[in-house]
């Protein structure tokens, strides 16, 4: 297991390290002039100048790179542009509560409703309940999230009056229920077809035929002998989304006006922000690396074969 | 195209019949696999040290068992997977250095037939156009391939007209024939054949040997001929190596050490060769037990623990592979005692019966 | 970087298809058993033709404003009264800004495609076939550039260049070549141990040509199924983008930025957000489906995408 470990953090310290330089050179030598977006298009160019020099930006690469470096060591991903003295870092994690609660949510839903119908969808294969459950996990697939949510609000906040349009005040489930529900959605329908994919393989296996033979009841069968194998695939691939997840999922906190990590870059977006947007890829990468560095932990945890 | 004089006068290996002009000369050649995804050294020898020569228009045969290195010996050569350690020279030069164009280059020089018939040719292109690539690769201009590639199936007996097939639709034989013309195209001087035959039916396995021989006796091709089954390469080799745990534990001509093997693994190897007429029951008698694992470290003689002339000295020290006049070599402290090792009566070969000392 | 997160589908069968020639007649006797396949494929013509006849079809220009397309409190009309879809919040025929919008929606999520699928080939070639130190490099690329959230990796680069059509298809493709770049890799792993790949290899073919013409036909059906199935992604992320506003610049139509001006107006005016949205589900489910289908038809070992 240490052999593991001793391989897997530094690869994933390289990786973040990886990210921490691509994200540094995306916003800073790409095409593009960060004074100049927060000028304003009518700004002189004496202005530009003087905000070139206040931002560090006439200094060598190196020297900007080594001072972002620097920063990053002690959590400080800068100062918002468009929040006056804010650091980004205090505004991101003031904001993490809710997209965490979002997150969490979100996750819930994508195994709650994703394993069951898939395990449904297993059960007769090419059945009725199979190509529905099938064609209905493609559309949820294909449906773009922003669409199904505003679809939700019409139909569950407007028509019907069930939720609340938008907002986020206590009790603050109620405003969580849409948007974890919407986001969960599309992961849920990957879900059901892996579920599916994974149980009939299963079930095709030497020892699910052997326990059919022995006369277990199908339903003891499914579900003690297949699910635990189905499992635990599953939950490593819920553990990434959550870390995905934890980073702020811009278009559902903006159509459900929550403000959380995705409602704070979202409004960084219109102002031109770019520390708070690349403080939130950053925040958000760095949630998606350690993740998999947990998920890949527990896996060798519970399975020997992969620590080698 | 340096040095190419200095090739036959090289030290004291004037040996294995090779007389002094060899094309093929292997020094000390070792092989590391490395396993994947560590960050510790965790490497395994599959070569460890093996040296020999090959003579222009000569066929140097290698047999042993699987896992014995023979493969990882062809493909050191063939710079499909570098060597860890030691030299080879083909004709006089070093290729273990080559890189880059000087390596495409020298692969002109030495082509590799595969063992599998099914799997060497490229399912995507037509027979033809598989050796047109070699052709390409041989900087042959592209309206000579037409012609070239018909000439390079006449000379593997296949009919102009299978060309535009593909391999699909031939037969292993017809296939095993396609990849020695494609191996031909670049005109090579020494030909890498590993378990070029064994894949095929027997009948078929003696057409393409004798087409090998023919080709030899017309181009002077040096053959590397890499087989588990002695009783090809009794056939078609003139000189004979075998490989036991990545080092040759005995090198010979083939004459020499099919009649009076000198290690009781060559002995044992031989006796397993099929006979016309003899019961099928005995013939594995000799070598008992498996090759232990490749990882175990041993001191000593690796054959010891299956060896039934192992003694004291066989555990504890490594012989060394030993040559005596005429160029037979050994690695065993009991050489001498080889001949006389019984064999379940009827499994020995005959024409040995009257050398038993 | 990570062993356990790719899931692959159990391969049904050994031995590939994709080794034989897939005929036109297998295409279609494969076809007819597919139902789902087929109405995809006919879906997507449909689209095809839509986009390129817009402005044979639309009764309107799509730019143009029409006072009377609004209501007297300058509401948007419903459908009828001269415009089939009704009017949008400026005003605008939404039935032309949809069939206009088709265009952008294919032809962004096409090219960005395609450019993330010549990115991710090269890449996964080069990685797989030359192995060492290259692959080494390559690989960790794409394990930093996979650890970047789609979305939000867009909007940063997209507020820094400023939104355009093009600036939209660089983006998308930047991040999303590296699923096939991994695939492609472990394909070509597999593929240069073959026997034919050896032989290729040691009789003296430079790189380039044995990647070109040994190792990528045998790719093609998986760059096919793969393709197909990106430009679903890749029109999703388009419209998620332009929903956000960075993605194509107003006023060109594009059914994301047309979702997100209705929004506003859904309670009184729903039909904003049916319109565009049944378009984008309907077009990328064809995708989807079609996919797929040539999943089956063409590479039953391939992997499950995410």
């Amino acid at each position: 297991m240490s052999r593991f470990l001793l391989r897997r953090v530094p690869q994933a310290i390289i990786v973040l390290f990886g990210v921490v330089t691509l994200a540094f050179l995306l916003t800073h030598v790409v095409p593009g002039d960060p004074a100049r977006l927060i000028a304003g298009p009518n700004a002189s160019a004496a202005t530009v100048a003087s905000i070139h020099h206040e931002l560090g930006l006439d200094r060598s690469l190196a020297y900007q790179y080594g001072k972002f470096l620097l920063g990053l060591l002690h959590f400080d991903l800068g100062t918002s542009f468009a929040l006056q003295n804010t650091p980004v870092s205090t505004a991101i994690l003031r904001a993490l509560p809710v997209s965490a609660a979002l997150a969490v949510l979100g996750v819930l839903w994508e195994a709650v409703l994703g394993i069951p119908v898939g395990i449904i969808a297993a059960y007769r294969p090419g059945k009725l309940a199979d190509r529905a459950t099938t064609l209905a996990s493609l559309v949820g697939l294909s449906a773009p999230p922003f669409w199904v949510g505003l679809l939700l609000l019409y139909l569950l906040a407007f028509k019907f009056n069930l939720f609340p349009l938008s907002g986020y005040e206590a009790p603050f489930i109620n405003y969580l229920i849409l948007p974890s529900f919407t986001l969960g959605l599309g992961g849920a329908a990957w879900y059901a077809r892996l579920t599916r994919t994974n149980m009939l393989e299963a079930l095709r296996s030497p020892y699910v035929q052997m326990a059919r033979a022995k006369g277990m009841p199908e339903r003891v069968v499914l579900l003690r002998h297949c699910l635990r194998n189905v499992l635990s695939p599953l939950l490593t691939m819920l553990g990434m989304d959550l870390g995905y997840f934890l980073g702020g999922v811009v278009v559902i906190e903006s159509v459900f006006g929550l403000p959380g990590v995705g409602k704070l870059t979202f409004d960084a977006i219109g102002t031109l922000d770019v520390p708070m947007i690349t403080g939130a890829v950053l925040f958000a990468a760095f949630f998606i690396v350690v993740m998999n560095l947990l998920v890949d932990l527990a896996y060798a945890l519970v399975d020997p074969r992969v620590r080698r | 195209m340096s040095g190419t004089d200095s090739a036959g006068s090289r030290s004291g290996t004037d040996s294995a019949g090779s007389r002094s002009s060899s094309i093929v000369d292997v020094k000390d050649l070792t092989v590391r696999y490395r396993r994947r995804g560590s960050l510790r050294r965790n490497e395994f020898t599959a070569v460890d040290g093996v040296s020999f020569e090959i003579g222009a228009g000569r066929t140097l045969g290698i047999a042993g068992e699987s896992g014995s290195g023979k493969s990882s010996v062809a493909r050191a050569l063939m710079r499909v997977h570098d060597p860890a350690a030691g030299s080879v020279r083909v004709a006089g030069r070093e290729v273990t250095t080559l890189r880059g164009g000087a390596l495409q280059r020298f692969r002109r020089h030495m082509q590799m037939v595969f063992q599998d018939p099914y799997d060497s040719l490229n399912p995507r292109l037509t027979v033809g156009d598989n050796v047109a690539e070699a052709l390409t690769a041989a900087g042959v201009p592209r309206p000579d391939h037409v012609l070239r590639v018909r000439d390079l199936f006449d000379r593997v007996g296949l009919p102009a007209a299978f060309t535009g097939r593909y391999p699909h639709q031939l037969s292993g034989g017809q296939r095993q024939r396609v990849s020695i013309a494609r191996a031909l195209a670049v005109s090579p001087q020494v030909l890498v054949c590993d378990e070029a035959v064994s894949a095929l039916d027997v009948s078929v396995r003696a057409q393409i040997l004798n087409l090998l021989k023919d080709l030899q006796e017309a181009d002077g091709l040096a053959y590397l001929f890499i087989s588990h089954d002695m009783s090809t390469l009794r056939f078609i080799a003139d000189d004979v190596a075998i490989m036991y745990q990545g080092r040759i534990v005995e090198l010979g001509p083939a004459d020499e050490v099919f009649a009076r093997p000198r290690h009781p693994y060559t002995r044992a190897l031989i006796a397993a060769i099929p006979q016309p007429g003899v019961g099928r029951r005995h013939r594995r008698g000799l070598v008992g037990g498996e090759a232990p694992s490749a990882e175990a470290v041993l001191t000593g003689c690796a054959f010891a623990p299956r060896c039934p002339l192992a003694t004291e000295v066989c555990r504890e020290h490594r012989p060394l592979l030993i040559a005596e006049p005429g160029g037979h070599q050994a690695a065993c402290h009991h050489a001498d005692a080889v001949g006389s090792l019984t064999v379940t009566a009827d499994t020995t070969v005959p024409h040995q019966q009257g050398r038993t000392a | 970087m990570t062993a356990p997160p790719i899931v692959t589908t159990p391969a049904p069968s050994g031995e590939t298809v994709a080794t034989e020639p897939a005929g036109m007649r297998r295409v279609l006797r494969s076809l007819r058993h597919d139902k789902p396949a087929l109405i995809s494929i006919v879906v997507l013509v449909l689209l095809a033709l839509a986009a390129i006849l817009a402005p044979l079809l639309a009764s309107h220009p799509p730019l143009q404003t029409y006072p009377e397309g609004l209501a007297a409190n300058g509401a948007p009309i419903g459908p009828g009264h001269g415009f089939p879809l009704g009017t949008d919040p400026n005003g605008r025929d939404v039935l032309a800004r949809l069939l206009y919008g088709a265009r952008v929606s294919l032809v962004i999520g096409i090219l960005a495609n395609g450019l993330a699928t010549v990115l991710g080939v090269l890449v996964g070639l080069t990685a797989g076939y030359l192995g060492g130190w290259v692959e080494t490099v390559l690989m960790r690329l794409t394990d930093v550039v996979m650890s970047f959230p789609i979305l939000l990796f867009c909007i940063a680069l997209i507020s820094v260049t400023g939104p355009s059509e093009r600036n939209v298809v660089i983006v998308i493709a930047l991040i999303y070549w590296t699923t096939l770049a991994r695939i492609i890799r472990s394909q070509v792993l597999s593929l240069r141990e073959r026997e034919f790949v050896v032989a290729a290899r040691t009789m003296g073919l430079s790189h380039w040509r044995v990647m070109r013409r040994h190792l990528f036909p045998h790719l093609v059906p998986t760059i096919i199924v793969y393709a197909t199935l990106g430009v679903a992604s890749s029109i999703l992320i388009e419209a998620s983008l332009s929903f956000l506003g960075v993605g194509v610049p107003v006023p060109t139509p594009s059914w994301g930025q047309m979702i997100e001006q209705g929004k506003e107006y859904f309670q009184i005016a729903p039909w904003l957000l049916f319109a565009p949205g049944v378009c984008l589900i309907l077009t990328v489910l064809a995708f989807n489906l079609a996919g797929d289908w040539l999943r089956d038809l063409l590479d039953p070992t391939a992997p499950e995408r995410r």
